[in-house]
């Protein structure tokens, strides 16, 4: 009884600590969902979030450009934003960047998934996101009806953000500072296998990118050291089956061998995001039609 | 099925509320609720593995009635031995394929190779039966305590069924013995009020310490260790003494759960951790870790060998294939065959010196003790933790040479938080439950436990990592 009381009382004052945000990943997060309207929207993993240098794409393509990119995540939780998105607004472009691990093979660390739908929670009445967790588990919808569990953990970055205005990265683009040190070992390619639920969402978010007429763009960006793209074949597939451009950078000469331009191994630093901006803004400009883009 | 699943916690006020809607007269039947939930929770790992812990049960079964038959033991000796040897082979038959077969295969290969040879056998892809190590220890335990005339062979086998394969503890123990548990089978009993709030206070702090503590230590830890040479000497240093942490509680908190989860059906299970990290030796800390394979090995591997009552170089090599033995329990990798003789050597050295107690009054002499203690215990915690010995070396070198500042943004500002929360509160019942027992009364207070259980039970809700992270131990 008591925690029944506590719980209702969890919830009520996380709803409030939700909307009332004054800065931090939590008013970012809710604005992207809430309240802001971009025309181009970069999605994907914390590739995406590093690579995409949002101020000078906006400057190069005359679009507002917004990096939605999210640590850790991929596919499953770009679905989710974009079917949020779109029930209030049609952004002009979609730019979505692969992750091998998050977005077509099976990792480790996926836990049946449940780590792409952390960020969704708060927002479970929206039925987009209703359909995705109770796609990746029932017992995780279940369990979120408790509003200690629905805020779990977030409860504490949602209070501190209500507290104090935490500097965020404008435009979502973070600008990774410093050169890679060592290489690491090479990870084995041997032991992949695909994992038919993250195709299945990277299918899902092209079909309702396209279902609500916005063009939508997938790239991959580049990996330090990588010497083929082999591994990104399902995508290349599924973009094929749709009509949509992919530009694979992910093993381009230009860019994988230079240490300068990488923090570490799968993520560029600030000069490398830079660089590799300037070539898909002229990738953009090269393949799709801005005016009509800008137009729309 | 793992205690912190969310559809254990669906079904167990079930199992729970029939188990104590069945009469105590008709004891049989709440046993017969008991091994029909124990094996059916075990089989939502891997059905088919339920095979696996039905044998070892028949085998070790069917061994400690042969040993305790009159005609046995009134043969000669060797003739018992050879009984003996050849049960507890055919027992631990399943845990040597499943668990060691690949390790010695490519271990021969390599050594065979080395010399000219090429010869191997074709590797097992299979996965480990959970909890094989816990079950086949306890059920040839069982086997042997029949052997050496410690305990009767038990004749129901339906009460061997269960004392085997008991849910609360067939996944990562407690390693029990006949004498504790079967009787506790046998005896009819009434739900005892205390037993099942105790338990209740046993479970919420082991959910506490496993998912809110260990489990968040266990995201600086993974990432760290992932990635060990981009990180500096101070953050490895700082990802281990957080894999100290993490294990404890992680393990603490499984034992504890099992603990609670069986005196709320009114069995009392042996407690496996006793503050392990205020010991003031190595000794002192396996008296207090894991304390029933510490318990085990004792009985069955360190006096058989002689023990302390020999030669003092037969006792040092008597310890020292102790924890060679508990090393490899572990796992199949010389990583823990290391970590099983760092912990040797340490007690053999602590033994020589005199140094496995102190009944000093000095405070801060005590302190030190711990201090060491822990640091050497978090030494050797990074060759069990490594995939290889080879990176363990490489890390600890690391320490000792790549300073720099330590790493704490791997931590995001909430879970950093959680984990100071988490850490504070287990040192000061700790330290409270070790030196101040009796005093600051105020926690014993009825109002105050109330308020304290409701505080764990919201902070798990909030803070615990709830999404599903698995416990260590059942690896082994």
């Amino acid at each position: 009884m008591i925690v029944a009381i506590i719980d209702v009382g969890v919830g009520y004052v996380c709803d409030n600590l939700l909307t009332h945000a004054k800065g931090g990943i939590t008013r970012q997060t809710n604005d992207l969902l809430m309240v802001d309207n971009h025309d181009v929207l970069i999605l994907g993993s914390s590739r995406a979030k590093h690579h995409y240098d949002t101020r000078f794409l906006s400057d190069t393509l005359g679009l507002d450009v917004y990096n939605a990119g999210f640590d850790g995540k991929g596919v499953v939780l770009a679905y989710g934003i974009l079917g949020m998105v779109l029930e209030r607004y049609q952004p002009k472009l979609i730019v979505y960047d692969v992750e091998p691990s998050f977005d077509i093979y099976e990792y480790a660390a996926d836990n049946n998934h449940k780590r792409y739908i952390a960020d969704l929670k708060p927002y479970y009445h929206h039925r987009i996101v209703e359909s995705i967790i109770k796609d990746v588990s029932i017992e995780e919808w279940n369990m979120i009806q408790l509003s200690m569990i629905r805020y779990n953990t977030t409860i504490i970055s949602f209070a501190i953000d209500n507290i104090q205005t935490r500097e965020t990265f404008p435009y979502g683009y973070e600008p990774l500072h410093g050169e890679m040190s060592k290489q690491g070992k090479d990870e084995s390619n041997d032991s992949l296998y695909e994992d038919w639920f993250k195709l299945k969402y990277v299918s899902r978010l092209i079909q309702l990118s396209q279902s609500n007429n916005v063009p939508i763009i997938v790239c991959a960006s580049p990996m330090y050291g990588a010497q083929t793209s082999n591994l990104l074949q399902p995508i290349k597939e599924i973009c094929n089956q749709y009509g949509v451009t992919f530009y694979d950078n992910y093993a381009n000469p230009n860019y994988t061998s230079h240490r300068e331009w990488f923090k570490d191994k799968s993520h560029l630093n600030a000069l490398g995001a830079k660089i590799y901006s300037r070539h898909i803004a002229e990738q953009i400009i090269d393949t799709m039609n801005i005016h009509q883009i800008t137009n729309n | 099925m793992s205690f912190t699943a969310f559809n254990f916690w669906l079904i167990f006020p079930f199992i729970f509320v029939f188990y104590w809607l069945i009469p105590a007269k008709w004891n049989t039947w709440r046993k017969v609720l008991l091994l029909v939930v124990s094996y059916l929770l075990y089989m939502n790992w891997k059905p088919v593995y339920a095979l696996v812990l039905l044998g070892v049960t028949f085998v070790t079964y069917v061994g400690g009635y042969i040993l305790d038959n009159e005609r046995i033991k009134s043969r000669n000796k060797v003739g018992r031995k050879i009984v003996v040897w050849l049960f507890v082979l055919l027992g631990f038959t399943p845990l040597l394929v499943f668990k060691y077969y690949n390790f010695l295969n490519d271990n021969i290969s390599e050594g065979l190779a080395s010399i000219g040879l090429r010869f191997s056998l074709p590797g097992l892809n299979w996965a480990i039966p959970v909890g094989i190590s816990f079950f086949t220890f306890q059920a040839v335990g069982y086997m042997l305590d029949v052997y050496h005339g410690r305990t009767k062979a038990e004749k129901n086998l339906l009460d061997y069924l269960l004392f085997v394969s008991f849910f609360p503890q067939v996944m990562s123990g407690p390693i029990s013995t006949a004498d504790e548990l079967l009787p506790q089978i046998r005896t009819p009993r009434s739900f005892d009020y205390k037993q099942g709030k105790l338990g209740l206070q046993y479970l919420l702090w082991g959910m506490f310490i496993k998912l809110v503590i260990a489990d968040r230590l266990g995201l600086y830890v993974d990432t760290v260790y992932a990635n060990f040479v981009h990180y500096s000497g101070s953050t490895c240093f700082l990802a281990s003494i957080f894999y100290t942490l993490q294990i404890y509680c992680d393990f603490a908190g499984y034992s504890f759960m099992a603990i609670g989860i069986a005196k709320t059906l009114g069995f009392n299970l042996i407690n496996n951790f006793r503050r392990p990290y205020l010991a003031i030796s190595i000794t002192d800390f396996w008296r207090r870790w894991h304390i029933s394979l510490t318990r085990w090995l004792t009985w069955q591997v360190y006096i058989p060998l002689g023990g302390s009552r020999c030669s003092k170089a037969r006792t040092y090599l008597n310890i020292f294939i102790t924890f060679l033995v508990s090393g490899i329990w572990h796992g199949a990798n010389w990583t823990f065959i290391v970590w099983g003789c760092i912990h040797g050597v340490l007690q053999i050295v602590e033994k020589a010196l005199g140094w496995q107690k102190y009944e000093g009054k000095s405070r801060l002499f005590k302190a030190i003790r711990i201090g060491v203690s822990f640091l050497l215990v978090s030494f050797a915690w990074v060759f069990f933790r490594m995939t290889s010995v080879r990176d363990a070396c490489i890390l600890i070198r690391g320490i000792f040479t790549n300073f720099g500042r330590p790493n704490i943004g791997i931590f995001n500002g909430s879970t950093l938080l959680i984990v100071l929360i988490g850490l504070t509160i287990l040192v000061f019942k700790d330290v409270r439950d070790e030196f101040y027992y009796h005093k600051w009364g105020f926690f014993d207070n009825k109002i105050v436990k109330w308020f304290i259980s409701v505080c764990l039970f919201c902070m798990v809700l909030l803070f615990g990592a709830l999404d599903g992270g698995q416990f260590i131990y059942v690896n082994f």
